[in-house]
This record gives structure tokens, sequence and C-alpha cells, in this order.
């Protein structure tokens, strides 16, 4: 057998653009690799996006098999993260489609229930905890152009393409958003 | 114990074979998983290892990936089994992974005749046709 | 607060002055009290979404219960086919080898050589067609320290002589492209040790 007792340690200090490059090889290891690494930014965000923590993961494993797929066709490894967190953006604005198209009671927004009261948030003291109750509480299409752009790095135009709106209902949007959120987060002081 | 199980077995006892790889293509294989993680009630699938169909002069009965297109567009590019006079052709289709200890193209030879040896034992009377894909070679 | 305030200033453009650091208005944002407060107010929004990512990461982290194995799990399949490679065989029979598991084979020879990661792993040339001349081209990772000529020869004669066992590709040339040097290893200034780094 080769000496490959290392790979693991090649792989782990490995830049996004060789184990993209590997990956499109069809090297699984690079793959996991690449997976692991922006895994817990795919999942963080994934739930912002959708109502309920299963349905997150089921969008990060789509994503993540959807990025196996085309990983071969990335161009540019070294914005594989940029890369994965558009195939997530996809992948959730699908699933929340999905869900309105057939809604039953299982799929019912969980967030409100274990959200803080605005009281509590206010006493935490915490502009993060207070950003969170005021994002649930904004319009579904509002928080998701929000989500997108602030935590997703997306261009109006790809919030645009994912979202099926214009890019100025996108600009829009994400204004009415952002002039809420400090609206409410301003009372917290 | 099918046919398909037995040579399965015999393959993966070979030296230098390291693993037998599902018949199906990667993709169909990941998508039919994920199918029984939405299906709970269906069960796992067995996964096909080996893929045998037979053809004779009415054509396939399960057509294998090889040229064959209609019946006779097959035969005709299977000039052995023309001039055998009518005798079927049984198709094996096999994926393996090597483990390195042998040469992958000797390997891919001998797969192929231990699986002619074995069906010409059962099966006398038809010719035997191996698909041997390399899937993976071991170092 | 309102999306028009007094000095009629909207937050969208405000918000494309934060974005771009730049706008045609900048003069008046610049110097007008209320824009100030609103590009205030919207700088500490961004931070404190960055601070709930944060939070949302190391959760999404902390939660872990195997859930990526799952995934993971469905994932570990064998490597890409690619292309057929025909090998020599019975007249009836139909020998091949993919190109995903010679390009396979061709990373795992580099991954072995000390301070050595492959990259991208090409075969240029029609491997479908058996006499063909063939060139690899390989893309390598190296760990700064070791020297590269010497490196980039070990790699060339050790995938020749592997391709020349394991398949029968007519190999005519390996070309080797250092495309990233990675920093070396710390606390081991030999390069590659399964010790791990800190």
């Amino acid at each position: 057998m080769k000496q490959l007792q290392d790979l693991p340690h090649k792989l782990a200090d490995a830049p996004d653009a060789v184990l993209a490059e590997r990956a499109g090889d069809g090297n699984v290891a690079a793959f996991e690799m690449l997976a692991r690494r922006h895994a817990p930014l795919m999942r963080a965000y994934a739930r912002r996006l959708v109502n309920s923590h299963a349905e997150a993961d089921d969008v990060v494993q789509d994503a993540l098999i959807a990025a196996w797929k085309d990983i071969a066709h990335l161009q540019d490894g070294t914005a594989a993260k940029a890369w994965l967190m558009r195939i997530v953006s996809r992948r959730a604005v699908d699933t929340g489609r999905r869900r309105k198209s057939h809604d039953n009671l299982d799929d019912q927004p969980e967030a409100e229930a274990i959200l803080p009261t605005p009281e509590q948030a206010a006493v935490a003291g915490s502009a993060r905890l207070a950003l969170n109750t005021a994002l649930s509480r904004l319009p579904e299409e509002q928080r998701r152009c929000w989500v997108l752009k602030e935590l997703g790095g997306q261009s109006y135009e790809e919030i645009a393409q994912a979202l099926g709106i214009s890019a100025a209902s996108v600009r829009g949007r994400l204004a009415r958003a952002r002039t809420t959120l400090m609206k409410e987060m301003e009372e917290w002081r | 114990m099918s046919l398909e199980d037995d040579i399965h077995q015999l393959v993966l006892a070979m030296d230098g074979v390291a693993t037998v790889y599902a018949a199906d293509p990667v993709w169909l294989s990941a998508l039919k998983q994920l199918g029984s993680l939405v299906d709970p009630g269906s069960g796992a699938t067995p996964v096909p290892f080996v893929v045998c169909s037979e053809a004779d002069d009415g054509g396939t009965q399960e057509r294998g990936p090889g040229p064959s297109g209609a019946g006779s567009l097959g035969e005709a590019s299977l000039p052995d089994a023309a001039s055998a006079g009518g005798r079927s052709v049984m198709t094996v289709k096999i994926r393996i992974g090597t483990d390195g200890s042998l040469p992958a193209p000797a390997m891919a030879r001998s797969v192929a005749g231990a699986i002619r040896t074995l069906v010409t034992a059962r099966q006398p009377e038809v010719q035997v046709r191996a698909l041997v894909e390399i899937s993976a070679i071991g170092v | 607060m309102n999306p028009t305030h007094d000095c009629g200033r909207r937050i969208e453009a405000l918000s494309d002055y934060l974005d771009s650091g730049t706008s045609p208005d900048a003069e008046h944002i610049d110097y007008c009290p209320q824009c100030q407060a609103q590009l205030a107010g919207l700088r500490s929004l961004s931070a404190a979404a960055l601070l709930m990512m944060d939070d949302d990461v190391a959760s999404a982290t902390a939660d872990d219960t195997g859930w990526l194995d799952g995934i993971m799990a469905n994932l570990r399949l064998e490597s890409r086919a690619g292309r057929t490679i025909p090998l020599r065989g019975g007249e009836l029979d139909e020998l091949s080898e993919t190109e995903g598991a010679v390009i396979a084979l061709v990373r795992t020879v580099g991954d072995s050589l000390g301070g050595v990661l492959i990259g991208r792993c090409q075969l240029e040339g029609d491997v479908s067609v058996p006499g063909e001349p063939v060139e690899v081209k390989i893309n390598v990772s190296a760990r700064y320290g070791h020297p590269l000529p010497e490196l980039a020869q070990t790699l060339r004669d050790a995938v020749f002589a592997e391709l020349l066992v394991e398949t029968e590709l007519n190999v005519t040339a390996v070309h080797v492209a250092f495309t990233d040097i990675r920093p070396p290893v710390i606390g081991n200034g030999s390069g590659e040790s399964g010790k791990g780094r800190s």
C-alpha cells in the first residue's frame, strides 16, 4: 500500500480551490473535506431560509448532492464557498415553494414558539436576540430577501433569479426589511 | 442462489479483486437511495451487482448495454454468435475495483475468463460475452 | 423612522452606498445628520446580522448528531466514471477501465509522495482508441520546502511507472504544474508527518 496516512492532513489544510479540483475529478474525500468545512455555515444559513431544522437539513443534503454532481463545472474553485451558498439559496427557496403548494400541519413554522418574547430579548440585552425576534416577524418574502443578501451575500440579480422576481423588487423588499429591522432593534436600546 | 449471485461471489473471492460495485450507474443508485429515504415503506431494495441478459435469434430478452440496438443489429455486431449457428449469447456485466496486487488489465481478463468458465459449466449451450469494467484501481 | 425621511433620501440609496462605498449622492449623505443616523443603523444591523450568523453557525455545529455523516454516507460512492478506456480481451468480451479510476490512481500515486497534494488531473487525447497518444496533465499543490524540480520529476516517474502497469494507455507525456504552495507543517521541517498540525 502507498503511504497515504498523511492524506487527511494534506486535505485538511488544502485550499478550497485544490479540493474543488479534486472533487471535480471525482475524489470523494476532497469533496467531503470541502463539505465539512462549509456545512455548518450552509446549515445555519438554510435554517434561516426555511421554517424547520429538519427541512434545513434536507436542503443541505440536496445542496451537497447537487454540488457533488456539478462541481466538475465549477470554474473558479476559490469561490467554492459562495457557490455552495448559492446552491443552498436555490434549494431552500424551492423547498419553500413546494411547501406552499401543499401545506400541512406538520410543516407549520416552529420558529415562533421557541423564540423569546420581545421583553425577554430586551432583558437579555442582546442585539442578536432582538434581531432574531424582529426577523421572525417579517413577512416571509422580506425575510428571505434579507437573509439571502445579508447572510448569504447574494447579489440582487442572484436573489431575483432565485425568487423569480425582478431585481427592482428585491431592492424594494430589502429596503422595507432593513427599515423594519432597524426600527425594531432601536426599540431595545 | 441465482447465477448473478454466484458470479458475484466468485469474482469477489478472486485474488486482486477488492470489490464489486453495484451495476447501476452511480447517480441512479444515489437517487434510489434518496427515494428509499423519502419513502421508508418501500424498504431496502437489493442492489444488483451482476447483470446477466440473454440474447438469441429472437432478439434480446433483457437488453444489455452493449452495442446491440435491434436484435438483428446486435447479431451483426457479434459475428461469433452468428457463426455459432443460433447459439444464444449471454451478456454478463460487472464492475469491479482492484486491490493493486495484480495489474488492472490482467485482472479484467481473468475476471472475464472466470465468468465464462462458470457460466459455460452451468449452461454449455450459451456463449458468454463478458463486460468487465474496472471502476477503481487499487495501489 | 421612515423609508422616506425629511431629506428625501431613501434607505435603498443608503444601502447601496454602504454596499458599494460610492454614491453619486455622497456629498449630501456624508454631511446629512439624518442620512448618517440611518447609515449607523444599517451598519449596526449588519454587525448584528454577522453576530447572529456566528451564533447560528455555532449552534448548527453543536447540534451535530451525525447529520453530516448521514449525508456523506449517501455521497460515499466510487469516483466519477468519465470516459471508457478499452482494454484488450477476448473477441466477444468488452473489457474496460474508467477514466475516473485511472485519474484516481494518478491522484493516489501523487498524494503518496511527501509534500504533494494532487489537484486537477486530466487525460488529454482519445483514450477510447487503443494506442492513441495520451498526455497526462496534473495540477499539484506542494508543501513549502520541497524542491519543486525534483518533486516534479519524482511525480512524473511514479505516474509513468504506475500507468504502465495498471493501464494499456500510450502515455507520451506527464505534465506537472504547481498551482499552489501550502505553508510548511508547523514544528516539523521535514514536511508531512502523521503527527498532525497544531
